[in-house]
């Protein structure tokens, strides 16, 4: 972990060679919670690690949701039998770049993370009965390769 | 003065920090909600917790209401400083929390009184949720002498703008789906006149 960074790790994991899944709770549709949520229960992931939300949220008090106070939270989970960790995480309000510094010094110094995967809805002209598509953007031609395998996948370079 | 951003959240921590040493299991806040009311009917209590199992216990409260419950809120909105603040660190601490908020008539707000009548709402919903029985005659006393400052003060709105506000008399916030005895715009001419006659004064203090 680089010091400066508000990380905090309740349970080190014995990863070997993890993949990490991202979802932000203001994505279209809620599609990157829900996606995430659903892996959490669905693969028993256990909450392992926290970003402390003071240097990247406005903290002048809080926002209400639905009769709910709602506070910031940025959680990683440990899927530990799959080799899966995932971050949950509302979408910081400043310093995106050290924010994501630090989502990847957890997954690169503590889960040993190969290959990360991060969800998002993309709004299209298409009618909600119509079949869904996926779009990749993908980082490397490795990625590339691997996902174009799949039918359904519509693979971009970054 | 106001503790903001970081020192907020560091002080909101050494208080849960208190509270975790004395075995507290939930947090109250409480602070003024201002709100479209008439000064001679009883404040409400705005209630907005961090866990949706407090919200059964919140109806039954009495007097009380939930964001949602507040007509085009539609349950959502922000508290601002550490009253809301608490909430969320609360939250994340592993606390329950709720904040009370008494309602404060729109026209009042920026008037150097205190107001004894959303104080006195706010403890009676705090007595109820505590279990604890409160003396609240003093706070009776201080309410009627607020009362008579406070109709001075109305008294010296001119007659077209009090119109206006005495419709306020009649605004209930029960039934969001019906529609209210004062329309959005009537709403908004209630706030402009009412600005107009703050900045008339000179700020209104």
């Amino acid at each position: 972990m680089n010091k400066g960074y508000p990380i905090k790790i309740y349970n080190e994991q014995e990863l070997r060679r993890s993949s990490l899944v991202l979802g932000w709770s203001e994505d279209i549709g809620n599609l990157g919670r829900k996606a995430t949520g659903y892996l959490n229960r669905k693969l028993k992931g256990r909450e392992f690690a926290e970003i402390e939300p003071e240097a990247f949220f406005p903290l002048g008090g809080v926002a209400i949701e639905g009769n709910l106070a709602r506070f910031p939270e940025s959680k990683f989970y440990a899927c530990q039998e799959y080799e899966l960790v995932v971050f949950q995480s509302d979408s910081p309000g400043a310093e995106w770049y050290k924010f994501l510094n630090s989502v990847l010094d957890v997954a690169e110094q503590h889960c040993r993370v190969k290959e990360l995967y991060i969800l998002g809805a993309m709004v299209s002209f298409s009618a909600h009965t119509a079949p869904r598509q996926l779009i990749a953007v993908v980082n490397s031609a490795e990625m590339k390769e691997v996902l174009g395998q799949y039918e359904f996948f519509f693979v971009m370079d970054s | 003065m106001y503790a903001e951003g970081k020192k907020a959240y560091q002080m909101a921590n050494l208080v849960l920090d208190v509270a975790e040493k004395f075995k507290c299991r939930r947090v109250y806040t409480s602070g003024a909600a201002v709100a479209l009311t008439h000064h001679t009917t009883k404040p409400r209590v705005w209630a907005v917790p961090n866990s949706e199992s407090l919200i059964p216990e919140i109806k039954g409260y009495g007097n009380t209401i939930l964001m949602s419950d507040i007509e085009g809120r539609g349950g959502h909105g922000n508290i601002t400083g550490l009253n809301g603040l608490l909430l969320g660190v609360s939250k994340k601490r592993g606390f329950e929390a709720i904040c009370l908020m008494g309602e404060i008539p729109v026209y009042l707000q920026g008037l150097p009184l205190s107001y004894p009548k959303a104080s006195k709402s706010v403890l009676e919903v705090l007595s109820r949720s505590l279990k604890i029985e409160i003396n609240l005659d003093k706070l009776d006393e201080l309410d009627r002498k607020a009362e008579r400052r406070i109709e001075e003060f109305y008294q010296q709105i001119p007659l077209e703008i009090r119109g206006q506000l005495d419709r306020l008399r009649h605004v209930t916030y029960a039934q969001p789906d019906e529609p209210g005895p004062i329309t959005e715009e009537e709403e908004k001419r209630i706030m402009e006149d009412v600005e107009k006659f703050f900045k008339k004064r000179g700020g209104g203090g």
